[in-house]
């Protein structure tokens, strides 16, 4: 029995001695906090989780590890300040376009993994992460860095985070014009499109990222965008994100329209239109197969540009209604507003 | 009866009117026109692709309990999944998206992992059954983190799609052109496993006794092993990766016809068909959207693989 009661002795020092040593860490970087908090007015804004985050002045050295908090921040023009970024979106060539050094930046993680050693050497005034990610967000905030948990999982939250981010990177001019330009957009597919009635509303089809036979439920932003532009989601009666059917549910269902997101496997209009499965299908019958924009970036999720995503979806299924509208001349103003070149000057079409 | 339900009711008249108009050439009607795209199109090949793999995957299954002597293994227990998985991985991310490339390499890699798990298992000192599926246990496990590897590193617009998309797998994007590519090879790997299939008794009988009634045993290993892998790794490069059926289905057989293999493959084979298209008939009807169909088999395939343990224990004592 005694040299077991040794070794545990042994085991509860070693474990003292972790503690201790984890509470200086702690310490440390408290101290160090309160250090630096003199200078100017307090900045003040609340993420997308509703926590209130305080800033001394606009965050200088900013770093993302989410895909959409990095478009926000080109969105908001603020991607000089980035000091590193998500590693998915590391070959992206909008990205790319817009920054020339954007490639020499390290990319510290993905929403998943993070390597949070790498985050704190980069020594970042503001941390942006995905804010469904709540135990990342607790984590860095207790390594003593500031963090805003980005939660835009639709159209009313992404207006949101693009008021608060803009305030936290001292780009509050650029969100305001932002929020201008979405909430001017969504009143005016809303108005001519809310008072359709249920028959006037052609039925949509959104191929999704696993190939024909994913679709967006009802329980996502895809829906409610179809439903907002003045169509019907096919798999509406369907729940649980991307899901899974059958070809017998696109026969039944019999689409007015599909659409295909660019980042989809193995499927385009063209082997849609091939399909003999679908020959039945009125969407197929009557070459109402697309592509979903954009060849730069996707429009049908929620990022800044999902504004020219409800656009396109509205100009496609209810095109006498959206009439007057020349998308690419729409998606060329906005980019060069918000990204400083133009939709057309950066490669991007429309098929 | 299967390809009568689903989510497009199609009545067993309509059927019967569709296959009347197909044989005397008549024009679908009209009003018929939909149902003759879901029963010819969508239905009957994968109702077809649906009893191909069942039975082709218990074939295989009964080869693997057959060459090892073990009732416990089966390929997808000896890693021939998961290798199969990570081979398509990599071909998807280094060669791209060729069926013949991802295909090839999927083979490839489902034989290296069922020699790694062989070897591993013969080399252990104890020479117990259990050791040859704790191996199998590890190189399924090696290969799982590789493919995750490859996830991660994997383009996610491009890639990441291809390689989930590829490994889910199902029966419900068959179409006519899968079953016109993978009969050759399941037409081809059956005919040879059920013309040796004499030879497996005598290998199953233990290597000594093989040699001494004139086997080459490691040549014949070899190729029971490989064709076998072949058929699995066809299978899985249609409907993605199945677990259990292989080593249930021999198993049921078994204990309907006894061990004797000249009657066994042949019995498990039907056995395997026949369940494979009942899990999928399931699997399409049971809720709206679609149950992925590894989730159904794994949720009869392992309570059955706990009643082998168990009744083998009994017999133990």
């Amino acid at each position: 029995m005694k040299p077991l009661k040794a070794s545990r002795v042994g085991i509860i020092l070693m474990l003292g001695l972790l503690v201790l040593f984890l509470v200086a860490i702690g310490c440390g970087k408290g101290s160090e906090q309160t250090g630096n908090g003199d200078a100017g007015e307090e900045i003040v804004v609340t993420d997308g989780l509703g926590r209130k985050i305080t800033l001394s002045k606009p965050a200088e050295r900013v770093l993302t590890t989410y895909g959409i908090a990095t478009h926000m921040v080109f969105a908001l023009g603020a991607q000089d300040n980035l000091v590193g970024y998500d590693t998915p979106s590391k070959n992206n060539a909008f990205f790319n376009a817009l920054m020339p050094e954007f490639a020499n930046l390290p990319t510290p993680g993905s929403p998943g993994e993070t390597n949070i050693e790498e985050v704190i050497a980069l020594n970042p005034d503001l941390i942006l992460v995905a804010g469904r990610n709540k135990e990342l967000v607790d984590n860095l905030e207790q390594k003593g860095l500031t963090v805003f948990g980005v939660v835009a999982e639709d159209l009313d939250q992404l207006k949101d985070s693009m008021i608060n981010l803009g305030k936290a990177l001292g780009r509050e001019e650029t969100a305001q014009e932002f929020v201008n330009y979405y909430e001017n957009t969504l009143q005016k597919v809303k108005e001519r499109t809310e008072n359709l009635a249920k028959e006037d509303r052609p039925k949509v089809y959104l191929v999704g990222p696993m190939g024909l036979l994913s679709t967006c439920s009802k329980d996502m932003y895809q829906h409610h965008l179809i439903k907002l532009a003045g169509g019907r989601n096919a798999a509406s009666e369907l729940e649980g994100g991307w899901v899974e059917v059958s070809p017998e549910h696109i026969i039944e269902w019999n689409p007015d329209l599909i659409f295909v997101v660019q980042y989809t496997a193995d499927t385009t209009p063209e082997s849609i239109m091939k399909d003999e499965r679908l020959q039945g299908v009125k969407a197929v019958m009557n070459k109402q197969v697309f592509w979903f924009p954009s060849n730069i970036n996707p429009w049908d999720y929620p990022s800044p540009q999902a504004v020219l995503g409800l656009y396109w979806v509205a100009s496609k299924v209810q095109p006498d209604l959206f009439d007057d509208i020349d998308m690419q001349a729409e998606a060329d103003q906005f980019f060069k507003k918000f990204y400083g070149k133009t939709y057309t000057e950066l490669g991007g079409t429309l098929d | 009866m299967s390809i009568s339900v689903g989510r497009y009711s199609l009545p067993l008249e309509v059927i019967l009117e569709l296959v009347r108009c197909k044989l005397t050439n008549r024009e679908v009607p009209s009003e018929l026109f939909s149902p003759s795209v879901v029963f010819w199109s969508v239905r009957l090949p994968r109702a077809i692709m649906a009893l191909l793999v069942g039975a082709v995957l218990a074939i295989a299954g009964t080869v693997f309990q057959g060459v090892f002597r073990n009732p416990l293994v089966s390929p997808d227990i000896l890693g021939v999944s998961a290798g199969a998985g990570f081979g398509a991985g990599l071909a998807i991310i280094l060669i791209g998206r060729s069926a013949l490339a991802v295909q090839s390499m999927a083979f490839i890699f489902g034989l290296a992992a069922v020699a790694a798990a062989y070897q591993i298992g013969r080399r252990s000192r104890s020479d117990s059954v259990t050791v040859l599926v704790l191996a199998g246990v590890i190189v399924t496990a090696i290969f799982t983190a590789g493919l995750s590897f490859l996830k991660y590193v994997a383009d996610p617009y491009e890639q990441l799609p291809a390689i989930v998309f590829w490994t889910m797998g199902g029966f419900s994007n068959i179409v006519w052109k899968d079953v016109y590519w993978t009969l050759p090879v399941f037409i081809v790997g059956t005919a040879v496993l059920y013309f040796l299939r004499w030879r497996l008794d005598l290998l199953s009988l233990g290597d000594e006794e093989a040699l001494t009634l004139g086997v080459d045993v490691k040549r014949m290993r070899l190729l029971y092993i490989s064709v076998s892998t072949l058929l699995v790794a066809s299978s899985i490069s249609t409907s993605g990766t199945i677990g259990w059926v292989g080593l249930v289905m021999p198993h049921m057989a078994r204990l309907i016809v006894g061990p004797n293999h000249q009657i066994l493959i042949t019995f498990a084979s039907i056995l395997g068909a026949i369940f494979m298209l009942l899990i999928d008939t399931l699997a399409r009807t049971i809720s709206s959207g679609e149950i992925p169909i590894s989730i159904m088999t794994s949720l009869i395939g392992a309570p059955f693989l706990a009643y082998l343990l168990l009744r083998q224990e009994e017999r133990d004592l």
